[in-house]
């Protein structure tokens, strides 16, 4: 049986054709999203024909998924150094909603503020919010030895409850009854860019991936993250501060999920309330590994990923196909093109091995 | 040399990035090319196109949910009465799970589709809806505010469930041994409170020694927190409950199933959650606030209008649930309160707070 697989692994490593394991894996996804559509009264040629245009049919539509690619693209850059160097950040969630509480809790305290200082005053608080965040795991991490899987994970709920509790009593509306803060004035609302929907947080993200990758590739401060990602024993031996490296790259993940935090609620739901998220800080972990933990590959996940779900909504809102079946198709999408990944990337020797750090 | 292997490393795996694009992008064009009419939504794939799509000036009503259609309450309730306008020939399409971080764009989608009338049935959807409808003074908007914040273009409907609480309550004062009743909101929102003090105070016309224990979950969904909440309102001897919010509601019913005691269905028939437990529903029938909707959108009357429809429009109602229909004269117990209700002879006292 072993011989088997081996062969087989083989085979696909000595032919050409292994590097298209992800594509097949997204045409293998469609195929059986294919029959699921069948099922369900579609026409599935049609049907795809639909979701590809109600994502990147048209200006409008391509407006549409990049907006929401915006904090996925961001969330995905953070995972990106902090996989690079091994630190497993599940976090991002609750960095986002702590982002977004101090980016808020600025434009609700000083509404008065022009644009040109309260805005970038409220990316700085969102950033700090996620680098506070984040830290908190990284300092457990260093100096009590938690796991920071387990513990970035316990702090989304905290995070969450917090903004839920903050919404409610401290920020709440004063005139309202429900668990939700003031509406945000135009001045605290980012502003879109030369006349389309677009905000400018999106040209920022856009910004970010060069930086990223400038960050990882071509400074110092990038070779050493990357060096205790792939071997932290032979990092501490050539004298690199491995501790101070996991919590650069673990605040670095944080502060960007911030970030995204805040340019939502500023954008979106132009108001701090219990539920501003769409789960974006699982779906940017998401990204960052469909994207190959590259920061060019994390655009062009963020992208696809975004228009999976702005085009699998269109096909309820065009086709009313019931809105489980999109979702079906968009996980059986993710699924197999990261297992094709996978496929693809066997035996590559610069493989991230999906272990954490030990101690 | 470390440095330079990984670039290239990563210019080819980029490189590979771009070839899956490449590949897929003819793919999706070739779905894309041999399915022309996709530009412009229909109604559903497998019906016919209905003959009122074919009159411009006819009208076209779409509906916004939060959630699944099949909760047996709110939502439940707001397909059904669409899908009723749908079997009069009109128009319609619903969209269901939309998140509020998706409802702009979704209701952008449907604007510039030529929905007529466009409902945004959720709380939740308030800043979107009042956002969009500026973008689109010709199209007609409805949020379920319940608080008369209204627009040009922006209807808000009410949600007078306190109406039919109150008929709740007379079934309450005759099905309640201890005479203390429960109610446990999602939050203590105005509509959720006008429900508890009705049903205390239509239990009072059968019972004047009733009680009310009221609190708020914090939470529309948390059944298993709403549970607990009953559970402590159990053993304080209370044994009929009203839920204001789907999670409560199931919340109360569980325990009920547990301690003993009645409850009452939100908005819906959710008597086959706990057929044993449910003793009556408050349905909420949108029908007649749709076509009112529509009505208005033909008239253009649709300007600054908050719709208050409630038992006198056959909008809110109580029923009783199958299996107490021996215990509970239905006809008895709950015609001459409607009756009343419904001719203005009683006014049911709104407590907001």
């Amino acid at each position: 049986m072993k011989n088997i697989s081996t062969a087989w692994l083989h085979l696909l490593n000595r032919s050409r054709l292994k590097p298209l394991a992800p594509i097949a894996g997204g045409a293998i996804a469609l195929m059986l999203g294919g029959i699921l559509l069948h099922v369900s009264g579609a026409n599935p040629l049609q049907a795809y024909g639909v979701m590809f245009a109600g994502a990147f049919g048209g200006t409008r539509q391509l407006t549409e998924t990049l907006l929401k690619a915006a904090p996925l693209l961001l969330i995905g850059l953070g995972m990106t150094i902090a996989f690079r160097c091994r630190v497993w950040n599940i976090g991002a969630e609750g960095q986002y909603y702590i982002g977004a509480l101090c980016g808020s809790a600025i434009a609700l305290t000083y509404p008065a503020l022009p644009s040109l200082i309260l805005i970038p005053l409220m990316l700085a608080a969102s950033i700090g919010g996620g680098i506070l965040w984040s830290g908190l795991a990284g300092l457990l991490h260093l100096y009590r030895g938690v796991n920071l899987i387990i513990s970035t994970l316990m702090l989304n709920y905290i995070g969450i409850l917090l903004v839920q509790y903050a919404a409610r009593v401290p920020l709440q509306q004063p005139d309202g009854f429900l668990p939700e803060s003031a509406q945000f004035g135009d001045n605290a609302q980012i502003p879109t860019m030369l006349g389309t929907r677009l905000h400018w947080g999106f040209g920022l993200a856009l910004l970010l991936v060069g930086a990223v990758y400038l960050l990882l590739w071509y400074t110092p401060l990038g070779f050493q993250l990357r060096a205790v990602g792939s071997r932290l024993s032979v990092a501490k031996c050539v004298g690199i501060n491995t501790s101070r490296s996991i919590l650069i790259a673990l605040t670095m993940s944080g502060g960007l999920a911030g970030l995204a935090g805040i340019l939502e609620v500023s954008y979106t739901y132009t108001r701090l309330k219990g539920d501003i998220s769409d789960s974006y800080g699982f779906s940017g972990i998401l990204v960052a590994l469909l994207g190959q933990l590259h920061p060019v590959g994390v655009l062009i996940a963020a992208v696809l990923f975004s228009g999976l779900m702005v085009g699998a909504q269109s096909l309820n809102v065009v086709l009313q196909i019931p809105a489980s079946v999109a979702q079906v198709i968009q996980a059986l999408v993710v699924l197999l093109v990261l297992a094709g990944q996978a496929i693809a990337r066997a035996k590559r020797d610069d493989a991230i091995p999906l272990v954490a750090h030990d101690g | 040399m470390q440095n330079k292997a990984m670039v290239s490393k990563v210019l080819a795996s980029l490189e590979r990035s771009l070839a899956s694009v490449l590949v897929a992008a003819p793919l999706l064009l070739a779905a894309c090319n041999s399915a022309p009419t996709t530009q412009t939504p229909t109604t559903t794939g497998s019906s016919p196109v209905s003959s009122a799509a074919v009159n411009s000036n006819a009208p076209k009503f779409a509906l916004i949910i939060n959630g699944p259609p099949t909760d047996k309450s709110w939502n439940q309730k707001a397909v059904e009465a669409t899908q009723a306008l749908k079997a009069k020939g009109i128009d319609t399409a619903v969209s269901e799970s939309v998140s509020p971080a998706d409802v702009e764009r979704v209701l952008r989608q449907y604007a510039e589709a030529g929905y007529t009338t466009i409902v945004a049935h959720s709380f939740n959807y308030g800043d979107a809806v009042f956002k969009v409808a500026k973008e689109f003074p010709k199209v007609n908007f409805a949020w379920a505010g319940g608080v008369n914040k209204v627009a040009a273009n922006v209807a808000d409907y009410d949600q007078p469930f306190y109406e039919g609480a109150y008929m709740v309550g007379v079934i309450g004062g005759k099905l309640s041994k201890t005479g203390k009743l429960g109610a446990l909101y999602g939050f203590d929102i105005p509509v959720c409170h006008a429900m508890g003090e009705a049903m205390l105070a239509g239990a009072k016309t059968v019972r004047p020694d009733a009680t009310l224990t009221s609190s708020a979950v914090g939470n529309w969904d948390d059944v298993a927190k709403a549970k607990e909440a009953a559970l402590s309102q159990a053993e304080t001897g209370v044994d009929f409950w009203i839920g204001c919010g789907q999670g409560p509601t199931i919340g109360q019913i569980e325990a009920a199933k547990e301690k003993g005691g009645y409850t009452t269905s939100y908005v819906g028939d959710m008597s086959s959650l706990g057929p044993q437990v449910v003793a009556s529903n408050l349905i909420w029938n949108m029908e007649p606030l749709f076509n009112r909707m529509l009505d208005d959108t033909k008239a253009g009357k649709f300007a600054n209008q908050f719709y208050k429809l409630g038992v006198a429009d056959g909008v809110i109602d109580v029923e009783v649930a199958p299996a107490f229909q021996d215990k509970l004269d239905a006809k008895a117990t709950l015609e001459p309160t409607r009756a009343k209700i419904a001719s203005g002879e009683l006014k049911v006292p709104f407590v907001p707070k």
